[in-house]
């Protein structure tokens, strides 16, 4: 393909994602924001994802044959669900202190310290600058691989000394496309939401450009996936390295760059831009954890197939596995698709170091120039005119620079080493954030000077172990210390530092510098003090929940400034409109007349210096308010009374919650009480309305007749006998029902004393049924009793057992057959526990349903025999309660046809 | 008593962190070294298919922790 064509088509793919920006931009003004979406977030984010992914994943399995390449992927969706908390709160506590950069965040928490500031921006440059330097050769390389013809363009490129370098043209167009991005305005919170919308855009097409490609090799050269892995396993040097220890992939790498992935999707400069500062909305985290992980999948399941199938076409090497993704289309004459994918390529390149520079821009400007202009003439010269200009330029500065550097390095360094050992470099580097990020987040002791102790032990060994070494490869340091140590000290050999060897570079490295930076932070910590600031910051970071529900801040320090100092500040930084627009905001918000104050309060203070430091950040912000805002230093005894007011306030309050949840406890079980007691009321109301309704009629009754012998004193003999029956009759019913009544009320009332003697069951029921036998016969009933020769003892109450079995005859004596009347008693051990008393009639049986409502109080059933209920409708009911009580059973069985058989089941006495 | 929402919050932070953990675990050594081999399935190194497999997992539990909330929160 002609160098033109490339030329013009990166072009104009370049122009139309200015397009897609201003675009953004414009709606964005308008009200209605395009990047205010889940989905742009999560896509904005495969930022992650660049010309090392593209280009480099390939390269790596093919060199390695292995999935090793993975552990960058693998990293970040193994803690893409603790971002549902990690991530929201990093972003809230950014929001809320207005923080733009990693730098500026791990600045901010240790006590919004400037020389924090500075030395994580150098780190930050140091490590991404490689990283950037990778994009470059990418990007160079691609372009060389797809023009193989020259033509008028390049002659013209080749002719002119100054364009003689491909990669710097690069460079430059990147430069100032990242100035016009990046550069345009000064917005107080650094969103680029038109930068957002070009970089999703960007993740879309190098995300469909590698699938339409990996598509083209599995199902255009090959034919699917399992015939494009058998051709391979075919070769003999391909078939054995779908394992890992083939691929020289071992155990302690495997998990060291899992690590360092997981660091690095978080804290790398411009994965915490996206990630953080250009967040709209903290709700999209949410869907983002599955997003993003999903996004990374697509990208990479055909990295592996395209890996085999360019080593099945170019085995002895004519094409460099890095480029495999281009060469495969180019040889088989998809100019078009290759076209595409270089441009998804550029696009992985380009993004990348757009948001890198700006991002590193913005800690360059805010962290190194500004906290030095400030403290020199710059600030307090008397110009009216804001400095906003001034920063836009410095950020401008920077970035050419940052470029200059990262164009620089590529030439001397970039050559000797792939893309993916240049990554992880970085990658080792920026880990060093990970101890005072998640220190910060979490533990309240951490301290500035720890935190910076241990960046610059960890970043020391990085440089010991990786970054001097690197320069080793390309002639700037000797080999010999190398192999054998810095000053020819055997230990400190920089791979295998203190005779720590046999693992590969990167993961000794990440494990020395590590553990180093950890220790030292740890321990520097706790053996330092914190400054107050630090304090009020550590809460700040570690309870930013409190924080963001209400306005629950402690003044630690006490501040005081005059309000026409605050405003100058103001007017400099962000413009006398910008400065009216944020007073009014605060008046406002906190309806106070801004007129009438002259000094105002600690409150006001920090809401300028939130807003100052997302325009120049934090440290710069103190700086600067602090030659304005006099402080009163919060004295020991002051912090020793807050410290034990806020004490005796967590105590107060866990009390109050105890006694609250005893409160809601015993409401609870006087609310169950109440219902039972409700409940019992009413059974006994219905017990009294029944039990006086059976009294009524008999005494009715009674009356009645007493009435009409006095009213009829010449009544005769035999009518009177017939009436004086009757009344008999009737009030012994009526006084069977008192004593049943009676009886009731004691049973229920012995609840738990209820006197238990071993007794014999057998004698008990021989009485008895020998006591009504007299009965029987005269009713012409033929009663007769099944009782064992031996012995039945139980733990029961002599007359309580005797009234259940009296109850039970009577009961069968009413209901049986009134012409053959049949009743038989039966007693018999069931098995070793228990005995079983059956009494059973020949009468017309119980119905089903009514054979659950016998047991109940006050249930009568007519009988056939009286036409109308002869008993109380307690018996039953008192012979449950009684059985019950020695822990018995008691149940009825009965058919039309076979009679009624009440069964009772004792425990036997053993 | 906690309000109901809190306990909701805390029991899905504990799913989260288990999620977490058990990737970390299901990802790394010694269990990927069970898959290393020369084995095939489908056609298709095993290795190849457990990791890509645990992965389109991860991300189905991510997603169903997370969404169950959103159901939640409307009325």
């Amino acid at each position: 393909m002609s160098t033109s064509i490339i030329l013009f088509s990166s072009i104009a793919y370049l122009l139309f994602l200015f397009f897609i920006a201003f675009y953004a931009d414009k709606k964005t003004r308008e009200g209605n924001s395009l990047v205010n979406s889940p989905y742009i977030y999560a896509l904005s984010l495969a930022v992650y994802c660049t010309a090392w992914t593209y280009y480099g994943s390939v390269g790596k399995a093919a060199s390695s044959g292995s999935l090793g390449f993975l552990t960058i992927y693998i990293g970040p969706i193994l803690i893409a669900p603790l971002w549902i908390y990690l991530l929201r709160k990093i972003i809230l506590i950014s929001k809320h202190q207005r923080i733009t950069s990693i730098a500026d965040f791990i600045s901010s928490r240790y006590g919004k310290s400037a020389r924090m500031g500075v030395v994580v921006t150098l780190i930050a440059v140091i490590g991404v600058i490689p990283y950037i330097a990778l994009q470059l050769k990418a990007i160079d390389a691609s372009s060389s691989i797809l023009s193989n013809e020259a033509d008028w363009m390049s002659e013209i490129l080749d002719g002119s000394l100054f364009f003689k370098d491909k990669a710097f043209l690069l460079a430059l167009i990147l430069t100032i496309f990242t100035i016009l991005f990046g550069t345009r305005h000064l917005d107080p919170n650094e969103r680029h939401e038109g930068l957002i919308a070009a970089i999703a855009f960007e993740s879309l097409w190098k995300l469909v450009a590698f699938l339409a490609v990996g598509l083209f090799v599995t199902y255009g050269i090959y034919d699917g996936f399992s015939d494009l892995f058998s051709q391979a396993t075919k070769q003999p040097e391909l078939a054995n390295r779908f394992s890992m220890e083939a691929a020289g992939v071992d155990n302690w790498s495997w998990t060291w760059m899992v690590l360092l992935s997981m660091s690095a999707i978080m804290l790398l400069p411009r994965q915490f831009h996206v990630m953080v500062v250009e967040n709209t909305n903290v709700q999209h985290v949410e869907k983002a954890a599955w997003l993003f992980p999903l996004y990374l999948l697509l990208i990479n399941i055909f990295v592996l197939p395209i890996a085999c199938g360019g080593l099945l076409h170019f085995p002895e090497g004519q094409v460099e596995p890095d480029s495999f993704v281009l060469g495969l289309p180019l040889q088989y004459g998809q100019n078009l698709l290759a076209l595409f994918v270089y441009l998804g390529g550029l696009s992985a390149a380009t993004g990348m170091v757009v948001v890198a520079v700006i991002a590193l821009s913005i800690m360059i400007s805010n962290n190194l120039v500004l906290p030095v202009l400030v403290q020199s003439s710059f600030i307090q010269e008397p110009t009216t005119s804001h400095l906003g200009r001034r920063l836009l330029n410095i950020r401008r500065i920077s970035i050419v620079i940052v470029m200059l550097i990262a164009y620089t390095y590529f030439k001397w360094v970039g050559g000797a080493f792939s893309l993916i050992s240049i990554g992880l470099i970085s990658f080792a580097a920026i880990a060093q954030f990970l101890p005072p990020v998640i220190g910060g987040l979490y533990w309240r002791g951490a301290t500035e000077k720890g935190a910076l102790a241990g960046l610059l032990v960890g970043i020391s060994v990085w440089g010991l172990t990786l970054g001097l070494p690197t320069m080793a490869e390309v002639g700037l340091l000797s080999n010999s210390s190398i192999e054998e140590g810095y000053f020819g000290i055997s230990l400190l050999r920089p791979y295998a530092l203190f005779g720590l060897e046999g693992s590969d570079h990167i993961a000794h490295s990440a494990f020395w510098s590590l553990l180093l930076n950890s220790i030292t932070y740890v321990a520097v910590s706790l053996n330092t003090l914190p400054k107050p600031i630090e304090l009020s910051q550590a809460d700040l970071f570690i309870e930013i929940e409190k924080y963001t529900t209400g306005e629950a801040e402690v003044e630690v320090i006490k501040r005081r400034a005059r309000l026409d100092d605050l405003k100058l500040l103001l007017d400099r930084f962000l413009g006398k409109r910008g400065r009216k627009r944020v007073l009014k905001n605060f008046a406002r918000r906190r309806q106070i007349n801004l007129k009438a104050t002259k000094t105002v309060d600690a409150e006001f203070i920090n809401f300028t210096e939130t807003h100052l430091a997302g325009a120049i950040g934090a440290a710069s912000a103190k700086v600067v308010l602090d030659s304005v805002v006099k402080e009163d230093p919060i004295s020991l005894e002051e912090m020793l009374i807050i410290m034990d007011q806020t004490k005796e306030i967590i105590q107060y309050s866990k009390a109050l919650e105890k006694k609250s949840l005893q409160l809601e406890a015993t409401t609870h079980q006087l609310q169950t009480a109440n219902e039972q007691l409700k409940e019992l009321d009413r059974l006994k109301a219905d017990f009294i309305t029944t039990v006086t309704h059976e009294l009524r009629t008999p005494i009715t009754s009674i009356k009645a007749l007493s009435k009409i012998m006095f009213d009829h004193p010449n009544i005769d003999l035999e009518k009177r006998e017939q009436y004086l029956n009757i009344i008999i009759d009737e009030s012994e019913r009526v006084a069977r029902l008192i004593n049943q009544v009676l009886d009731l009320e004691k049973i229920q009332s012995q609840r738990t004393q209820f006197p238990l003697q071993p007794l014999d069951l057998t004698a008990l029921v021989k009485r008895v049924g020998v006591g009504m036998e007299e009965v029987f016969r005269q009713k012409n009933i033929a009663f007769s009793m099944d009782l064992p020769a031996i012995e039945i003892s139980v733990k029961g109450n002599n007359d309580r057992l005797t009234q259940v079995v009296l109850n039970l005859l009577s009961n069968a004596l009413k209901f049986c057959d009134s012409q053959k009347g049949k009743i038989k008693v039966v007693l018999e051990k069931e098995d070793t526990d228990f005995v079983v008393l059956q009494v059973q009639d020949n009468g017309a049986g119980i119905k089903q349903e009514n054979q659950k409502i016998i047991f109940e109080k006050f249930t009568q059933l007519s009988s056939q025999k009286a036409g109308k209920p002869t008993g109380s409708g307690l018996g039953l009911f008192i012979c449950k309660e009684i059985i019950e009580r020695h822990g018995g059973s008691i149940r009825v069985s009965s058919g039309p046809k076979t009679g009624t058989t009440f069964i009772v089941k004792l425990p036997l006495h053993s | 008593m906690l309000p109901h929402s809190t306990f909701m919050s805390s029991n899905r932070t504990s799913k989260l962190i288990g999620l977490f953990l058990l990737g970390l675990i299901l990802l790394n050594f010694p269990i990927i070294n069970l898959f290393s081999k020369e084995d095939f399935l489908f056609g298709i190194p095993s290795l190849y298919i457990y990791l890509f497999l645990v992965w389109l997992l991860l991300i189905i539990f991510i997603a169903m922790i997370v969404r169950r909330k959103d159901n939640k929160k409307q009325p």
